[in-house]
């Protein structure tokens, strides 16, 4: 699979400003770093692992950084939850380049936390596959570092069958410049995934989101929530694109990005894209931009409400809304644990 | 006691809106303001409580000798001031219980007091919502969200029966509110009222003061209180409108 992905890479090359999906990123501080400068070089090891190179659509692949991890070689940790099963866990990636994939039997259930390597890196790349078989549930949630100084990226690949529910929630808190690229593949009918995401991001860091959800059955249903409350001179951005394909009547899809611009030099691009190849759906999608509402702050005010606790509590009320969609207790408590700390 | 003198106001472009308020209110007393559209009703209410839209341009609020305008809003609330607005705002995910907790609290941190007792806050939420007919859902729903106008206006006069303000200025605390409604806030506001507390109502309508029965009623024209009387005055207003005291002014 190594060499599977080495020769995609090689095939698509480096992003540049011009590849649409890479349009925000700052692609010239790729160019910097020399592990994927060391690409060309890179020796395939001995491929031993019981992967079946199908299931993670290698050849069709066409976001650079999904390849990075396998193509460096990263061991695979190789999880199968059998059928009617139930799994708590936590995912710690131990190298910089990690590949996670986790088989989901018949009504199996997860619920697993991405926690991240507190080693200060200048690269780190990981991939985490999940295959739902038919009524599999998967929470999985994650909460950034604020390692400041780092190149992430963080792949997720979901494949879910007829009735598998997937909810995904994060919290990103990064100094660094991330990329999180997130493609689900609704394949079985009734299949239902949600994706929340908070980014309470300061000082020069930036993260950029990149969602891709496939409606490729009948009947399945998809959420995008995002909050961002970005400080200083951070930079978020959001590219969501919702796919529906052919004869998938009764898709409900939305999408919705909120954002709070905390200061003069805060920055967000936010691209969101319907691609709809069948008649019989409900596809939304919006988003809102602005700082702190000022009649707001005036009505705590008027209450005795300080004004820093009057903007915080805003700030956490905003934020909360992400949380409380979340539908799993687990994730929501830890999150809002870490959101007490922080406003 | 609340003494506002000869107080002058303009929006940011310098549009004067209040100009030359004189009012006295003294506790125990309830006050209506009545008046047509645009005349300053509002504007009152908010220049007092310290909106950061209006500049003060002359004239001065007292309250229990405490120069009211060198406050912020949050020491004017601290200090026992309460205004229930017209369109209170929206903020979902927080809980209204939390919220009122916040409020209590601040102000006791004011008045340097220790954070209200569980067991004393339960209570006293337990008695207001009584008074008030509120169900259990107000106490986890997000303040203000999704309620109806008259669920909003419920929810001040709860915060206004929770913080037990010295003065409280309730603008159009009537409208939106169903006759059920009118009575179910209009006790809530005489069960509130005692003899070191004082009310000022606007209303455009004179059914509110069927119920809370105004000491003094006054007419708002042009930024100026034009006209003082008892709770006839409020009647008359009733039946024959503002025009004849357009005339004769």
């Amino acid at each position: 699979m190594q060499k599977q992905a080495l020769t995609r890479i090689r095939e698509l090359g480096f992003p540049t400003r011009k590849s649409e999906d890479w349009h925000f990123y700052p692609v010239s501080k790729l160019a910097q770093i020399s592990a994927l400068n060391a690409l060309k070089d890179t020796p395939v090891s001995s491929d031993s692992d019981k992967l079946n190179e199908a299931d993670f659509g290698i050849a069709d692949e066409t976001d650079f950084s999904a390849l990075l991890p396998i193509a460096l070689g990263a061991k695979v940790f190789l999880k199968d939850i059998p059928e009617g099963s139930i799994e708590k866990g936590i995912l710690k990636p131990r190298d910089e380049f990690s590949h996670t994939v986790f088989y989901l039997g018949k009504n199996a259930k997860a619920s697993l936390e991405i926690l991240e390597n507190k080693t200060l890196r200048a690269l780190s790349a990981e991939r985490l596959d999940f295959f739902l078989s038919e009524g599999a549930e998967l929470e999985l949630y994650s909460t950034e570092e604020e390692h400041a100084g780092e190149v992430k990226f963080r792949s997720i690949r979901i494949h879910q069958a007829m009735g598998s529910t997937v909810s995904l929630l994060d919290l990103n808190r990064t100094d660094s410049l991330c990329r999180t690229s997130t493609e689900i593949f609704l394949n079985g009918e009734k299949a239902n995934a949600g994706y929340r995401a908070l980014c309470l991001v300061n000082n020069t860091s930036e993260v950029h989101g990149f969602v891709r959800i496939h409606h490729n059955a009948p009947h399945c249903k998809s959420r995008q929530f995002v909050r961002n409350l970005i400080s200083g001179s951070a930079y978020v951005s959001y590219d969501g694109e919702v796919f529906v394909g052919k004869n998938c009547t009764g898709t409900d899809s939305s999408e919705l990005v909120n954002t709070m611009l905390l200061s003069d030099n805060a920055k967000v691009s936010v691209k969101p894209i319907l691609k709809i190849y069948h008649d019989d759906v409900e596809c939304t999608h919006g988003n809102t931009c602005g700082s702190l509402d000022e009649e707001s702050v005036f009505y705590l005010l008027s209450r005795g409400l300080n004004k820093k606790s009057a903007e915080q509590l805003l700030i956490r009320a905003f934020a909360e809304e992400v949380l409380s969609e979340h539908p799993y207790q687990a994730g929501q408590e830890r999150l809002r644990k870490i959101l007490q700390k922080l406003i | 006691m609340l003494s506002i003198q000869n107080l002058k106001a303009s929006l940011a472009d310098g549009t004067q809106i209040l100009k030359g308020i004189n009012l006295d209110v003294k506790p125990g007393e309830i006050h209506a303001i009545m008046g047509v559209n645009g005349s300053g009703k509002s504007t009152l209410a908010k220049v007092v409580s310290g909106h950061p839209a209006y500049k003060v341009d002359s004239g001065s609020v007292i309250l229990d000798g405490k120069d009211f305008l060198a406050l912020d809003p949050s020491e004017r609330a601290n200090e026992g001031f309460f205004v229930s607005m017209q369109y209170p705002i929206e903020i979902p995910g927080v809980s209204n219980v939390e919220f009122l907790r916040m409020a209590i609290d601040s102000k006791r941190a004011y008045l340097k007091q220790e954070k209200i007792p569980d067991e004393e806050f339960q209570k006293r939420l337990d008695q207001s919502m009584e008074l008030l007919e509120m169900d259990e859902r107000y106490r986890v729903r997000g303040l203000n969200d999704g309620f109806s106008g008259g669920e909003k206006k419920r929810n001040e006069i709860l915060q206004m029966a929770m913080l037990l303000p010295k003065v409280s200025f309730l603008d159009e605390t009537d409208s939106g509110l169903d006759i059920d409604a009118l009575r179910i806030v209009s006790n809530g506001i005489n069960h509130i009222m005692d003899n070191t507390r004082s009310v000022i109502l606007v209303t455009h309508y004179e059914r509110l003061l069927d119920y809370v029965k105004p000491n003094f009623v006054h007419v708002l024209q042009k930024g100026k209180i034009v006209l003082t009387g008892g709770p006839e005055l409020a009647k008359k207003l009733e039946k024959e409108g503002y025009d004849w005291i357009r005339e004769e002014a």
